[in-house]
């Protein structure tokens, strides 16, 4: 398998802007980068460079009005997440041309972008407060979250489940259970049983396991159809992201524009209210449990019936990790995921990436303004500032080697805790209204190096090295100042 | 060492948690639990420490803007006087008792230089200090434009001039009209900015310059100490240098002492020339900074050392990741507060509460097993200078 080789993500020409009334902010001018699958890139720059804006442009959540994504492409694979999303507009344009109220069109309009969010590519936000409802358990929220985009592989873990569970209710019928159960039986019965941990007392829950299959065993055939249709879906999703012909994809698009009508969510709020789920609530609720373990919370089982504002900082960052971790995304955007927290906790959550990175191979965008977090976690880095890349390198590389006037003056204003003798340099000026950006090169004001050229031409970005590429007029060759 | 600015002797804040229907209390939040602190002339001591850890409410005692439960601050005090009563006020509390003793109470509610109890004091040493807060949109008015802001410390403080009257006070003078213009205009362009920028509002401003207007208030009346309470935690990087350079400065002319309070050790780093490290509303750890960070001593300093990201991808440590959250300070762990948390714990730990001792030349820590770690660090990494010291 080369799961790791190749791009996951490549974005291109990128262009979002917002209309307000004192004009238009031109927040993103042309970013381009590539991420490679399984690697970490670091996007770094100031406040109001435009690094959550690309966060927001890629997961289309800019809000509009007044944001805008101009042009550009986003692209996933094989599928360009813009164009893509205008196609299926147009399908559903063409079949009712009528439809011409703004939020029906954006309903249509997000239900597939409602797929690849949180299932190809989820988002950790800045603030974990924020992030999370305060009104809602910590549970139901991972719940909803599995619910929506893994409800093939909790139908699966259900029907394998329910026939070891109708053995084991012919074993009761036999005399009753046993202690000791031997082969097959009692190592899926071991299985559940971890699975179950701590959502019912010892005795207990066998006889609470065989009532919920045995009530799984009556809607059986409701399930098995639900599993079929769900797999069905998803293989249509999966084969959108392929290779596939124009053709193939305008069909697939329309098939799946059916799937828009039913609401998910409606259904799902409906089926919590319930007061005993479905076989599919109660297995995303253990499957809940176990994602919060693997994000290393202690005594999980409680956390699961919080309320956010119950949880420290650090912990709820954890659990909004685990809610975008919850369907194994191919692509992981962190948008300083670690700013409104302390050092000692910072330094867990960032080992906690690298483990989730490691074992899963999760490409990760890694948004931040620490060049410290940068130089710890990432394989690359990309240097925004004022709505433009200014230079992308290796992390090694731009650490030692930086060529950009931006991204030198950036390296010397941080103060080292490992050279403190060393002076630390000013960039002068400040960040530039988007409004009226510099004309040229946007740095230009603020640059020590700045020529003529600088405040007419728009640098082109030329690559000085293998993978290191900069957007500056001193390294276009001929006039070197 | 320089004169002594401020000397704080057994500073206890307990914040009361009021709960039910008649609002009894329910408990205290041990905020700052028995600090001695002591500021030098023109220094900059550096307060490091979790958020929750009191910092910035040890920040606010030192200042006299909120009371404290017990405690007694004293403003260029006599040396000899000073250690007199240190001694005596380490005496009362070497049993380790949580609770206050009455005699203890007593001595520092009595004595008659502690500006807590003082109002004559009280009023000479505020116009003394000043504050810069963490926050520089919340902390300007909205509706004051920059030069009444400016002002305002000055009309109601005035600013010192040579000399002093018969009771110790600094004579200050009120500046009006253009001598107050021009004043204002020489401090304001020493920040950086321009006359345009008196006449507008905070809200028209960036991060990097409201923090600037600050700076620039609280400098306006040549204070003698000025609390910077994470002045660039809201700034980015490039403004952080700006600001942090402005300071240096500042403090070069003016010879003001800083207590700079922050969470980024390599700011302290960078600025301060002492530095406490507090835990959970004790300083567990006190000494120089360039001491304190080639052998820090407390685990929880060594833990917060290594955890700071260094921007180099090639810089290689071991790395010491603490686990769990800091506990309540509602509820703190009995001894060592610490013990939850660190490597080195044993049953001593959760029994018996360290004092501050002296390991090395002007290095406190409080921790049990200091000796020990300081040996076994300098064993491990083989440095010279901790072994020619005897300890």
């Amino acid at each position: 398998m080369n799961k790791l080789v190749g791009e996951a993500l490549v974005v291109k020409d990128l262009k979002t802007q917002f209309f307000i009334y004192d004009g238009v902010v031109k927040a993103l001018e042309d970013v381009s980068f590539i991420l490679k699958k399984g690697e970490v890139l670091g996007i770094v720059g100031e406040t109001g460079c435009g690094k959550s804006v690309t966060a927001y442009s890629i997961m289309r959540l800019i809000p509009d009005p007044p944001g805008r994504i101009i042009s550009g492409q986003i692209k996933m694979g094989d599928y360009d997440l813009i164009k893509g999303m205008d196609q299926e507009v147009d399908i559903i344009l063409k079949k009712r041309p009528k439809i011409r109220h703004h939020n029906k069109m954006i309903k249509k309009n997000e239900y597939l972008y409602n797929k690849i969010r949180g299932r190809y590519i989820s988002m950790i936000f800045q603030e974990p407060m924020a992030a999370l409802n305060p009104v809602f358990t910590v549970e139901d929220q991972i719940v909803e979250s599995l619910y929506l985009h893994s409800k093939t592989k909790i139908l699966r873990v259900i029907k394998s489940a329910s026939e070891h569970i109708s053995d084991l209710q012919s074993f009761k019928d036999k005399g009753g259970i046993t202690s000791e159960l031997s082969g097959e039986v009692g190592v899926e019965l071991q299985k559940i049983k971890i699975q179950k941990k701590g959502f019912e007392s010892e005795g207990k829950h066998l006889e609470m396991l065989i009532d919920e299959a045995t009530k799984y065993l009556a809607k059986k055939n409701k399930y098995d159809e639900m599993l079929k249709e769900s797999i069905e879906v998803d293989s249509l999703e999966d084969s959108l992201f392929g290779n596939i012909g124009e053709e193939e994809r305008a069909r697939i698009l329309k098939v799946l524009s059916k799937e828009a009508k039913k609401s998910h969510l409606t259904r799902l709020t409906k089926r919590l209210k319930k007061r005993n789920p479905d076989p599919v609530i109660s297995e995303a609720r253990r499957e809940a449990f176990g994602l919060l373990e693997s994000v290393n919370i202690p005594n999980a089982f409680q956390i699961l019936k919080n309320y956010p504002h119950e949880l420290s900082g650090g912990m709820l960052q954890r659990v909004v990790i685990a809610i975008a971790l919850s369907n194994d995304p191919q692509i992981l955007i962190a948008d300083e995921p670690t700013t409104a927290l302390d050092v000692t906790i910072q330094a867990q959550i960032l080992e906690l990436l690298r483990d989730l990175r490691k074992n899963r191979g999760t490409s990760i965008i890694l948004i931040t303004h620490d060049l410290g977090v940068i130089a710890e976690m990432c394989d690359r880095v990309a240097v925004m500032y004022a709505g433009n890349v200014v230079e992308t390198a290796p992390a090694i590389e731009l650490f030692h080697n930086p060529k950009h006037p931006y991204t030198i003056g950036l390296l010397q204003s941080i103060p080292r805790i490992d050279d403190p003798t060393k002076k630390l340099n000013i960039i002068r000026g400040t960040v530039p209204n988007l409004i009226k950006p510099p004309t040229g090169c946007r740095f230009n004001p603020r640059c020590q190096f700045a020529f003529d050229k600088c405040t007419v031409e728009i640098p082109p970005t030329i690559e000085t090295s293998e993978g290191h590429t900069v957007a500056c007029h001193l390294f276009s060759g001929k006039e070197v100042r | 060492m320089s004169e002594i600015l401020l000397k704080g002797i057994g500073i206890r804040k307990y914040f009361p948690i009021r709960g039910g229907v008649s609002g009894r209390t329910l408990g205290y939040v041990h905020a700052v639990d028995d600090v001695n602190i002591t500021i030098y002339k023109g220094e900059t001591i550096g307060v490091v420490g979790e958020s929750g850890c009191g910092k910035t409410t040890l920040g606010r005692v030192v200042l006299d803007l909120i009371d404290p439960t017990t405690g007694a601050l004293f403003y260029k005090p006599n040396e000899s006087e000073m250690s007199q009563l240190e001694q005596l006020y380490s005496e009362l509390t070497s049993g380790g008792a949580r609770e206050l003793k009455k005699e203890e109470k007593k001595i520092l509610n009595t004595t008659k230089d502690n500006i807590y109890k003082s109002r004559r004091k009280k009023k000479d040493f505020r116009s003394r200090v000043q504050i810069v807060f963490q926050d520089p949109v919340s902390s300007l008015d909205p509706r004051m434009l920059i030069k009444d802001v400016i002002f305002e410390p000055i009309k109601i403080n005035g600013i010192p001039v040579e000399g002093e009257d018969d009771n110790g006070k600094q004579k200050r003078v009120r500046l009006r009209g253009d001598a107050a213009t021009k004043y204002i205009l020489d401090i304001v362009t020493e920040m950086g900015l321009n006359e345009d920028h008196l006449f507008r509002f905070p809200h028209e401003f960036s991060g990097g310059q409201r923090q600037r207007i600050a700076i620039a208030r609280a400098i306006a009346v040549k204070p003698e100490f000025i609390v910077l309470d994470e002045p660039t935690s809201a700034l980015d990087v490039s403004v952080q240098a700006q600001i942090l350079s402005l300071l240096k400065n500042l403090q070069q002319k003016y010879n003001v002492a800083y207590m700079f309070i922050t969470h980024n050790l390599a700011v302290i780093r960078a600025v301060s020339t002492r530095v406490i490290v507090m835990y959970l509303g004790k300083i567990v750890e006190e000494a120089l900074t360039d001491e304190l960070f080639e052998y820090p001593i407390h685990p929880y300093t060594q833990a917060l050392i290594s955890a700071i990201p260094v921007p180099d991808p090639n810089f290689k440590r071991s790395r010491i990741v603490l686990s769990g959250d800091v506990p309540s300070p509602a509820n703190p762990p009995s001894g060592c507060r610490f013990h939850t948390r660190c490597r080195f714990a044993k049953e001593i730990c959760s029994t018996e509460e360290p004092k501050l001792k002296e390991i090395r030349t002007g290095h406190v820590v409080a921790c049990h097993f200091a000796e020990d770690i300081l040996k076994t660090e300098s064993e491990r990494t083989g440095i010279k200078k901790i072994s020619e010291i005897a300890i």
